[in-house]
């Protein structure tokens, strides 16, 4: 891929992959589970992209965790909070208006 | 025990440097390497966990992903790292020269101590004042950003960069022939006369100021000063950055500093009325100002280049 490419596509999945991490985690999940999760809706992502982002989403306050220890080995598992909730309903209408921004852009110079 | 793994965590911690949570991140990535070799390679052993450690990343980059946003020095000092650096090493330099010349010691803590030292400890002393001066600049920079200080840190307004990226203009290739001309000139002189100090202009039966020893060694030494000056203007022809300046002035003071330390003294011709071993004194010192300055414009030049993206 291009590398210009390639560094746009890293800072717009920088943003997108929070939103798809505080909409996944309506539902218990951990690190390994959620990126296959991931993976079987085609979208991959790095183990060492995963874990950062969900220490600095547990960080703000978005995201919340707890180790579980009951099985063969632990596991750290995340869940949203309610401000996360917030968060995330408020990034989704910025999200729609700027798809909304780009379509009538997109329809203005087709109409030109 | 996996030693591979083991070894991969305690390579990551090594670089980890958050305030809090590093155990539990080592925890998390144990966990996870672990379950991954597991599920796909059927069984965690020293082969499958090198594989899944092969992709996971180099431990620095890892932990760079955990840190990032934690900036040391704020990317928006960088250009007043640099420049607060060659003000203060000037003023270091400065203060050194004269420390140095006066056989004294200098001390203004905590931006300066000078200690009294012949002038081959001093051009150490120099280089390690540049590191000295970089590090405290650093340090200050580190404090203004880690403390989220909102402070305006004041911007020199030096009118460098006027004429391009470093502020020096483009050499011109008719100065360069009219310099080189001048210097086999001087050359010719010294060759053909053995001075280039003359006190009369009669080239039938030239005088020099000075008695022939000194003549011959004051006149090689300036004419070395203006080589210097000559072939820097080549280079930058080659290479126009502000490094070339730095380097010819700094030589030139070296050469200017070795005639004014010269066991060579020299005897001026008596000219009634006239004293010239003052004029020679202050000769000297012109162009040692001209060097100094020259060497702390460079110095304000080169820090802009460096600051530059």
């Amino acid at each position: 891929m291009d590398p210009e490419l390639s560094f746009l596509e890293t800072e717009m999945n920088r943003g997108f992959l929070q939103v798809l991490v505080l909409v996944l985690l309506e539902r218990k999940g951990y690190g390994y589970g959620m990126i296959k999760h991931l993976e079987k809706i085609g979208y991959a992502v790095e183990e060492n992209t995963l874990y950062p982002l969900l220490r600095r989403l547990e960080k703000n306050g978005w995201i919340k965790s707890e180790w579980d220890v009951s099985g063969d080995r632990p596991k750290k598992f995340y869940a949203v909070t309610d401000r996360g909730r917030t968060v995330r309903e408020q990034a989704l209408a910025m999200w729609a208006e700027q798809a909304e921004i780009l379509n009538t852009m997109k329809e203005a110079d087709r109409d030109a | 025990m996996h030693e591979s793994l083991e070894k991969y965590l305690k390579e990551i911690s090594h670089y980890l440097a958050v305030k809090q949570g590093a155990d539990e991140i080592l925890a998390e990535i144990k966990s996870h390497i672990l379950e991954k070799a597991e599920r796909e390679s059927g069984a965690v052993t020293e082969e499958s966990l090198n594989k899944i450690i092969g992709s996971y990343g180099r431990p620095r980059d890892v932990a760079a992903k955990y840190m990032e946003g934690q900036e040391i020095i704020s990317p928006t000092f960088k250009k007043h790292l640099f420049r607060y650096t060659a003000l203060l090493y000037a003023v270091h330099f400065i203060l050194t020269i004269v420390a140095v010349y006066f056989r004294t010691s200098i001390i203004a803590m905590p931006l300066f101590i000078i200690p009294k030292m012949p002038v081959l400890v001093a051009l150490n002393y120099l280089l390690m004042a540049l590191i000295y001066d970089f590090g405290l600049v650093a340090l200050v920079l580190y404090l203004v950003t880690q403390k989220k200080w909102d402070v305006r840190l004041p911007w020199p307004g030096i009118s460098a960069g006027r004429r391009g990226e470093s502020g020096l203009a483009r050499p011109k290739i008719a100065l360069l022939g009219v310099r080189i001309a001048f210097f086999f000139l001087l050359l010719f002189l010294l060759v053909k006369y053995h001075t280039i100090f003359f006190y009369n202009v009669n080239f039938h039966a030239p005088e020099s100021m000075l008695n022939p020893a000194s003549s011959v060694f004051f006149s090689i030494m300036l004419i070395a000063a203006y080589a210097c000056h000559t072939i820097a203007y080549w280079v930058r022809f080659l290479f126009n950055s502000a490094w070339v300046r730095l380097v010819e002035n700094t030589v030139i003071l070296l050469i200017l500093w070795v005639i004014w330390n010269s066991p060579i003294r020299p005897e001026y011709k008596s000219v009634p009325g006239v004293d010239l071993r003052l004029i020679g004194g202050l000769f000297v010192v012109f162009f040692i100002i001209l060097a100094v300055m020259g060497i702390l414009r460079s110095l304000v030049r080169v820090a802009r280049e460096m600051s530059l993206p």
